[in-house]
């Protein structure tokens, strides 16, 4: 019950901002709401032992292992992000100006991201992720100019194509129901799917699932259709792009992993292929304009494609990849929110985007030059954090399974990915400091979310408590074809 | 049903060879009306199937076309030519050619069922010439106009399917259609600023300070 009153929550936030429009109380409803949500996400993982999996609204809603990870991942980022935006009102008045449409319409993403991570209808989790996508659009040319709308009209054009391919895949996916005998019903609830005992395999089927793995492919940024993704992480003010890649993408995932957990038993093959395929393209992708990009914040876009192709080909490989899919993807989620809020802070300090103009952050600005070094790690797959042990064991997957040719060509790209992007940050963070040491004051709401990240990046590395980790072994084990 | 899915082919090909943007808008409404007519021509008569028929005819089929146009003539004249793509040759017998791998996708997948063949067809090609349009525009107005003719196509083949989907999620996808489209209009409104802001870059300081 209490992960669908975290749905209420943020609309009745957004209610309140349009009835009482003072911009203090506006930023504070924004905190409040990112406070109870995440109070009310963490007494839900807490039920999960007493209570599993709950079925709420009609059937509507469902409450299992799965949501109720995604539930607290969100809920934890949007706290960050909120945190961050307070401290921004805080340190610079001028960027309130309004605030009041942004903060509602931040707090109307949020109740769509929830309810689709929540939702256990495959099309009504659809229409969320579009109305976050519709929500999300004017927030990327909030208060700036034309190369940010029309990087907002490109997301716009691009997610509307690839939600719309997705839902073409849907309707192939009810066609192929109809060829199953004894199961001739059509359903679009994830539950119902998963007890289904047989879904064989044919012509419908396989439609279905490749369009939808390509539609959420491309809200995930994934190549062929990435284009929207560098110019509008780019463009977008810092706290949406953080929005857009670390609770937007999770919601997108959360939505293969249904696919997944529905049809791994009867359509392994495909999976796998189209998967693996789109992750291999995205990582050259990521690979070749990460080696020749100036600016920090599309390089970080960049590796963001890098890590869409990582957990494809971790969710392509299957069941033995899943704990380490499922690391990899919180680690990803965390590091992206940490960056990008890091990059807001050094642009709003240095107006500039430019990797050459910047050197000797840490001196400049010790907690983001320390937050950037440590971000990067991290989203280098260094140990000791989460995304260095996700990777290794998706790369153990693929030694498992004898991919070699995977396997040689994953390890050569990650490879080149690695030295570029060492070879752009790091004399950023390192050297003499660009505006000759001045110290920048950092306000506690800039710094303490992103603490917070760091620290379960690396408890994720190094320890995790036996609940945590009962907890994600669960969420593997729906993800390797579990019953919801 | 097989003399609505022609007037459909119609109403999608023929503003491909039409150098007008109203033309374009009106082919778009009138698929939409031609879907909600198949539609009441079927039996089903639940909620769902009432909510869809008063969606398309209605909302798709009047409102739509009519919001856009409105917004356009602000900034397009009547007469401003709009080529969904390019008019040569190549292009045309791309687009007859994509058509065609539609009715072949159809003619595939039911080689003895000539009005599915037809259904199948006919959305096959719908969603195509939809992409296709999409790839050749530059132009905000015609890439809108790329994905309703795509929408077109995705609604063909759900009554194709004839499994409707139950009431609240049928209401959920006709409101974010609805909400899709106002948030088009909402930029094709914006966009005249936009390419005057963007000839005299007066949005470069304000740009500095954001969330």
């Amino acid at each position: 019950m209490s992960a669908l009153i975290c749905i209420l929550i943020p609309l009745f936030g957004a209610l309140l901002t349009l009835l009482d429009p003072k911009l203090k109380r506006s930023i504070r409803v924004l905190l409040l709401v990112a406070i109870i949500d995440v109070i009310l996400a963490m007494v839900s993982v807490e039920a999960w032992r007493n209570k599993g999996t709950e079925h709420l609204g009609f059937n509507y809603f469902i409450i299992d292992s799965t949501s109720r990870l995604f539930l607290l991942l969100i809920t934890f980022i949007f706290l960050g992000i909120s945190l961050y935006i307070y401290g921004r009102v805080v340190m610079r008045p001028i960027v309130a100006k309004n605030i009041h449409s942004f903060i509602r319409l931040t707090l109307v993403f949020f109740s769509a991201s929830i309810l689709a991570v929540l939702s256990n209808h495959l099309i009504l989790m659809w229409v969320f992720i579009e109305a976050t996508t519709l929500s999300a659009t004017p927030l990327i040319y909030h208060r700036k100019g034309p190369p940010a709308f029309r990087a907002a009209w490109k997301y716009l054009l691009f997610s509307t194509l690839g939600l719309g391919l997705t839902f073409l895949g849907f309707l192939c996916l009810a066609k192929g129901m109809e060829f199953h005998p004894g199961t001739e019903t059509v359903t679009y609830f994830i539950s119902e799917l998963t007890l289904r005992p047989s879904l064989t395999p044919g012509l419908w089927q396989h439609l279905g699932i490749a369009l939808v793995l390509f539609g959420f492919g491309t809200k995930l940024g994934m190549a062929p259709m990435y284009a929207w993704l560098p110019e509008t992480y780019d463009e977008a003010p810092p706290s949406v792009t953080a929005l857009l890649a670390a609770i937007q993408f999770n919601c997108a995932v959360l939505a293969l992993f249904r696919i997944i957990q529905i049809y791994r038993p009867f359509e392994q093959p495909i999976i796998s292929a189209v998967l693996t395929t789109m992750g291999l393209a995205s990582i050259v992708i990521a690979a070749l304009n990460i080696v020749v990009i100036t600016n920090y914040k599309r390089l970080i876009a960049y590796a963001s494609i890098n890590h869409a192709g990582v957990i494809a080909i971790g969710l392509g490989l299957g069941k033995s990849a899943s704990y380490g899919v499922i690391l990899y993807i919180l680690s990803n989620a965390l590091v992206k929110a940490l960056l990008f809020l890091t990059c807001g802070n050094i642009k709003a300090r240095f107006h500039t985007k430019i990797i050459a103009d910047l050197h000797g952050l840490i001196k400049d600005m010790p907690y983001s030059g320390w937050f950037l070094m440590v971000g990067i790690f991290a989203l280098l797959g260094f140990a000791p954090f989460g995304s260095f042990f996700g990777e290794i064991m998706i790369m153990n997957t693929m030694i498992e399974q004898k991919a070699w040719v995977l396997f040689i060509a994953f390890c050569a790209l990650i490879t080149v990915i690695f030295v570029a992007t060492g070879r752009s940050v790091f004399p950023m963070i390192w050297g003499e400091p660009t505006s000759g040491g001045t110290l920048e004051r950092e306000t506690l709401y800039a710094v303490l979310p992103k603490l917070f990240f760091v620290a379960i990046l690396v408890s994720l590395g190094i320890y995790l408590p036996a609940s945590a980790n009962t907890f994600l072994q669960a969420v593997a084990l729906t993800l390797s074809g579990g019953r919801v | 049903m097989t003399y609505l899915l022609i007037f459909f082919m119609l109403a999608m090909t023929l503003p491909l060879f039409v150098s007008s943007w109203r033309i374009a808008l009106t082919g778009v409404g009138i698929q939409a009306l031609l879907l909600g007519l198949i539609l009441l021509r079927s039996d089903e008569r639940s909620p769902s199937a009432l909510l869809q028929a008063i969606d398309l005819i209605v909302v798709r089929g009047a409102l739509i076309p009519l919001y856009l146009m409105v917004i356009v003539r602000k900034f397009l004249p009547k007469d401003q030519s709009l080529d969904l793509i390019p008019p040569n040759l190549i292009l045309w017998t791309g687009a007859i050619t994509l058509i065609n791998l539609g009715f072949w996708f159809g003619q595939f997948v039911f080689p003895n069922d000539l009005s599915n063949l037809l259904f199948l067809g006919t959305a096959s090609a719908a969603v195509l010439i939809g992409l296709f349009i999409l790839s050749n525009q530059k132009i905000p107005i015609g890439q809108v106009i790329g994905i309703l003719v795509l929408e077109a196509g995705i609604v063909l083949f759900e009554l194709m399917t004839n499994h409707p989907l139950d009431l609240p999620a049928q209401a959920a996808v006709s409101l974010i259609f609805l909400l899709l489209t106002l948030v088009f209009g909402l930029f094709l409104k914006r966009f005249p600023a936009i390419e005057k802001q963007e000839q005299s870059n007066t949005w470069v300081a304000e740009e500095r300070e954001v969330l």
